[in-house]
């Protein structure tokens, strides 16, 4: 099991669902995890981290505004590990490609890249000399194009050409910054498979390890790995999480 | 004799500072508004600052403003019942490049609209493809041939633009004297 003990992390986006499994399951690897989300959710997150006797605290935090990144950033001196989690509201909101507008593109860049931009820059002065991790998560949408939500799709792409150019950027410092690329069962694939019962035969069998990773079990570990002392030589990558659906890369 | 690839093939090209448009009918194209193919060429800042010294107006012009003009232009080439759309980006999005997080995430960006829109409008007609050309950016490996001229660029992307090539969507063609090699 990974070993982040005496770390400090901060996950975007903790408030639920993936981030919320990266949380728990940084503090479960010994962290103090700062939770970065705007919702009281988040505070939920702190307590399934506490009851299972880990450390948490909730810095309530809007990831398109650089205030309040910077403030979740300063409750700790030294924070060792980002994972920028967080997506916009309209990321399980289908839209067609002919029609989006300025409005939907702000709404996702602000908060996947943008937000990527706010934590960086807040993270850098907090790192440790002996080199920090920085994660980003990207999709499948980015990778392979996103039928349904084009906008979501291209943030995502856009995640990749941040990870890679900001590894060139900070591997002097022998700061890493990786990218994951994650097919996970979270609440809104749930939702949209009690909404159409045949999708979830349709889905999984493109995936042929044959489930959808369960955030706790089969994605949040790999996170924990890229932000671990053991992933140090590993930077500018993007790490596909996905059962083996998409293998071209 | 250069065979004229693209000749009775309507373009509409943006983004461009002539160097393209002269090269595209050179090859025939007759550079037209109501098009059979769509060409964008991506257009992104070569100013090297670190990220954390980036103001978010700077972010907003070197990161947002190339995918929304590259936006536009997809949503302008789809109205205009294009079978074709081009886009023409810089390879430094699939290298990552020092000094140039937001135009890196651009490049990317627009290579992911550009599988967003073949995923989208392949059912209706449209296949897109892009032609990642070296600037600004590291040199990963040693070259296996001289740099990509403008005129090298153009072919790749008059190829591109031939009906021929239409079955061909979603990918990137690299032309950078093959620094870039994929897996």
């Amino acid at each position: 099991m990974t070993d982040l003990s005496g770390k400090t992390i901060l996950v975007t986006g903790a408030g639920a669902g993936l981030g919320r499994a990266i949380a728990v399951g940084a503090a479960h690897a010994g962290a103090h995890v700062i939770v970065a989300a705007p919702h009281d959710n988040a505070a939920a997150t702190v307590a399934l981290i506490e009851a299972a006797g880990g450390t948490a605290e909730w810095a309530p935090c809007d990831v398109t505004k650089a205030d309040e990144v910077e403030a979740a950033f300063a409750r700790a001196d030294v924070v060792h590990g980002v994972v920028h989690n967080a997506t916009s509201r309209l990321s399980n909101v289908p839209a067609k490609l002919a029609e989006i507008g300025r409005e939907q593109y702000a709404v996702h860049a602000s908060v996947s890249l943008l937000g990527a931009r706010h934590c960086a820059r807040a993270a850098l002065p907090r790192l440790p000399e002996a080199g920090g991790r920085f994660v980003l998560m990207t999709s499948p949408a980015g990778m392979e194009g996103s039928l349904t939500n084009p906008l979501y799709g291209v943030v995502k792409g856009g995640i990749r050409g941040f990870t890679k150019s900001l590894a060139r950027e900070w591997a002097p410092l022998h700061h890493t910054v990786t990218c994951v690329s994650p097919l996970a069962a979270t609440e809104a694939l749930t939702v949209a498979f009690q909404n159409d019962p045949t999708m979830q035969a349709r889905l999984t069998s493109r995936v042929p390890l044959g489930w959808f990773g369960d955030p706790e079990r089969d994605v949040a570990p790999p996170v924990l790995f890229l932000l671990s002392d053991d992933a140090r030589y590993i930077t500018g990558q993007t790490l596909v999480v996905d059962g083996g659906r998409f293998m071209t890369l | 004799m250069r065979r004229m690839l693209l000749t009775g093939r309507r373009i509409r090209l943006t983004g461009d500072d002539g160097t393209l448009a002269e090269r595209l009918v050179a090859h025939g194209a007759a550079l037209d508004d109501e098009c059979d193919v769509a060409v964008h060429v991506v257009s992104t800042s070569t100013a090297e600052q670190p990220l954390v010294d980036t103001t978010e107006a700077q972010w907003a012009e070197r990161c947002d403003a190339p995918i929304l003009a590259a936006i536009d232009a997809a949503q302008e080439a789809h109205r205009r019942n294009a079978s074709r759309l081009v886009f023409v980006v810089p390879v430094l999005g699939m290298t990552g490049a020092p000094g140039l997080v937001p135009a890196a995430t651009a490049a990317e960006a627009v290579r992911a609209l550009a599988r967003v829109a073949a995923r989208h409008w392949g059912p209706e007609g449209m296949s897109v493809s892009c032609v990642a050309t070296r600037g600004a950016g590291p040199i990963t490996a040693p070259q296996s041939l001289p740099d990509a001229t403008d005129d090298d660029v153009a072919g790749v992307v008059a190829l591109l633009a031939h009906e021929l090539a239409f079955p061909a969507t979603g990918g990137t063609v690299i032309v950078d004297g093959g620094v870039v090699l994929n897996p």
